[in-house]
């Protein structure tokens, strides 16, 4: 059967370029939703693209589809490559593919149609959530098999994140979507709160974080052509985050009657996950130094070079916002938004991005069809994501200062109304990124490298 | 207290899975070796592909442009806290 054909690394090729079509989609639902914001009747009421249907379709498309489906395609590739033996059973690795594809397709249909679950990240109906559980056992079933034949009698770093990862993202995802409970997918009262945020900051901290440290722990040595500084320190900051990171996501809701020894822990908690943190982004940084030309030339690395700048704004971040006093000006406006961007876009979105264009090209045999395309893409995704961030900050700023004034939301809605018009302005970057990322991944899956490159790159080559 | 157990569950659940994989790696020398495993990301077939590195203006470029994200990052959120502070 052609849609589960074993061939080598098939199924890594396969969720990358899921991945790319599901960019697409995700930042056409984003602009949509930023163009509602700046003109709330443009589309007129029209069901299906009503606000509060395409907003979760946009967060768990970008989540799921685009920097989901990265991640997992170039974890599927760096288990084998780091175990030094070939994925366990590529056939299974298809059937999980497409039982992913399905179920994001599923859920995200089902929510345009007005049925959802309405928790934040865990939307999608019962259906869908199986779907996705069964395609995470799956993954990490062929994983798991990979990792017990490896060549190396101790796993690397990234094997450990990925497989943690999966186990964590499964435990999560059943807990998170209440799936003992189909017709509601959630539990009741204040507790189905916490659970949900333990949910929602895990989906982030426990799936997406470990999958792109894993990404970053492969590709940074690779570009640096050096070995890891330190793969001790490595394992203390995967340890150490297995241990603070389940209990931290209460800090979302800090406002509500949820027990002081439970904010405790969550505060606490966020501003301990500075160690794991710094134990990566210093041992990367110790691995590139001197190095950073090599990082400046290859595309792959240089998405994974500005994910993790984001990476350390964002746990900086993250740990100040924590704390209440900040939250009293940061929470529940446009800030946190800037901030949710900034981690699942500006830091995963870019490392996944980085592991595609890395991988892709080892994969295929021959060069990505166009580094120039990637090279335009990247550029609109950086400057795009700093703008959204800076205007979306700035927003936020005013409106948590305006309702310490005593202002109501509606007094705000004005002044805001200009950082909203701005960030759609912004969307329109990462939707022209991703309609150029979904073409660069097509042809170069599908055919030879552009003929002007390659001429272009010999000229230089002979002038050198 | 009752009425939180089923969260308190489930942190129990992670770290008891997190204990568990962590006496594996013991009990099977996970831990040793650790200068070896620093260079298990490089293989043989980087020795076939050339080393390119990036042109000076070109480095310049990219350096300023994630250096003024960084400071951005920082100038919001020395903002934020100044703000906090400012209404406490």
């Amino acid at each position: 059967m052609q849609l589960l054909k074993v061939e080598e690394n098939g199924t890594a090729k396969l969720f990358f370029l899921s991945s790319a079509f599901w960019f697409v989609l995700g930042t056409l639902e984003g602009i949509i939703d930023a163009t509602d914001m700046v003109i709330p009747d443009l589309f007129g009421g029209i069901p299906w693209l009503v606000f509060s249907r395409v907003r979760p379709m946009h967060t768990t498309t970008m989540i799921f589809g685009f920097v989901g489906s990265a991640l997992l395609g170039a974890s599927i590739y760096i288990i084998p490559a780091v175990s030094r033996t070939p994925l366990w059973n590529e056939r299974v690795g298809k059937v999980s593919l497409w039982i992913w594809n399905i179920s994001i397709a599923v859920g995200l249909i089902t929510l345009d149609l007005g049925y959802s679950q309405g928790r934040e990240y865990a939307e999608w109906i019962w259906p869908a959530d199986i779907g996705i559980l069964l395609a995470f056992g799956l993954i990490f079933l062929n994983c798991i098999q990979t990792a017990v034949r490896r060549n190396e009698k101790v796993m690397y770093v990234s094997s450990w994140y990925i497989l943690a990862g999966l186990v964590y993202t499964w435990i999560i995802y059943f807990f998170g979507n209440a799936v003992w409970n189909p017709s509601k997918g959630a539990i009741y009262g204040l507790p189905d709160g916490i659970l949900a945020w333990f949910y929602g900051h895990g989906v982030v901290g426990l799936f997406l974080t470990p999958l792109a440290v894993a990404i970053s722990y492969y590709i940074v040595p690779r570009v640096a052509r050096s070995p890891l500084y330190s793969h001790t320190l490595s394992l203390v900051g995967f340890w150490s985050i297995l241990v603070i990171y389940t209990h931290i996501g209460t800090h979302h809701i800090l406002q509500t009657p949820v027990p002081t020894w439970l904010k405790v822990l969550a505060i606490s908690g966020s501003i301990a996950m500075i160690i794991p943190v710094m134990t990566v982004l210093v041992n990367l940084w110790l691995t590139m130094r001197g190095r950073l030309g090599l990082f400046h030339q290859d595309i792959g690395g240089k998405f994974v070079m500005a994910g993790l700048v984001w990476y350390i704004l964002t746990c900086i971040q993250g740990p100040v916002q924590a704390l209440p006093i900040v939250q009293r000006m940061t929470h529940l406006n446009n800030w946190v938004i800037a901030h949710s961007h900034m981690g699942v876009f500006g830091f995963s979105g870019t490392i996944a991005l980085g592991g595609l264009y890395y991988i892709l090209p080892r994969i295929t045999g021959r060069p990505i069809y166009s580094t120039r395309l990637a090279d335009v893409q990247y550029w609109l995704l950086l400057l795009g994501m700093a703008g959204f961030f800076g205007v979306l900050t700035a927003g936020g700023l005013v409106q948590g200062n305006s309702w310490l004034n005593g202002e109501t939301v509606y007094r705000t809605l004005p002044m805001i109304h200009v950082y909203f018009s701005l960030r759609a302005a912004f969307g329109v970057l990462f939707v022209g990124a991703a309609f150029i990322g979904l073409y660069n991944v097509i042809r170069s899956i599908a055919g030879e490298p552009r003929q002007r490159e390659i001429q272009t790159e010999k000229a230089t080559g002979q002038t050198q | 207290m009752i009425y939180y157990s089923g969260w308190l569950y489930l942190v129990a659940i992670s770290l008891i899975v997190s204990i568990l994989a962590f006496f594996w790696g013991v009990k099977t020398g996970q831990f040793s070796d650790q200068d070896r495993a620093r260079y298990f990301a490089l293989g043989q077939d980087l020795l076939s592909e050339p080393v390119e590195t990036a042109s000076r203006r070109k480095q310049r470029v990219h350096n300023g442009a994630l250096l003024g994200i960084i400071m951005l990052g920082l100038i919001v959120l020395a903002t934020a806290l100044a703000l906090s502070i400012h209404r406490q």
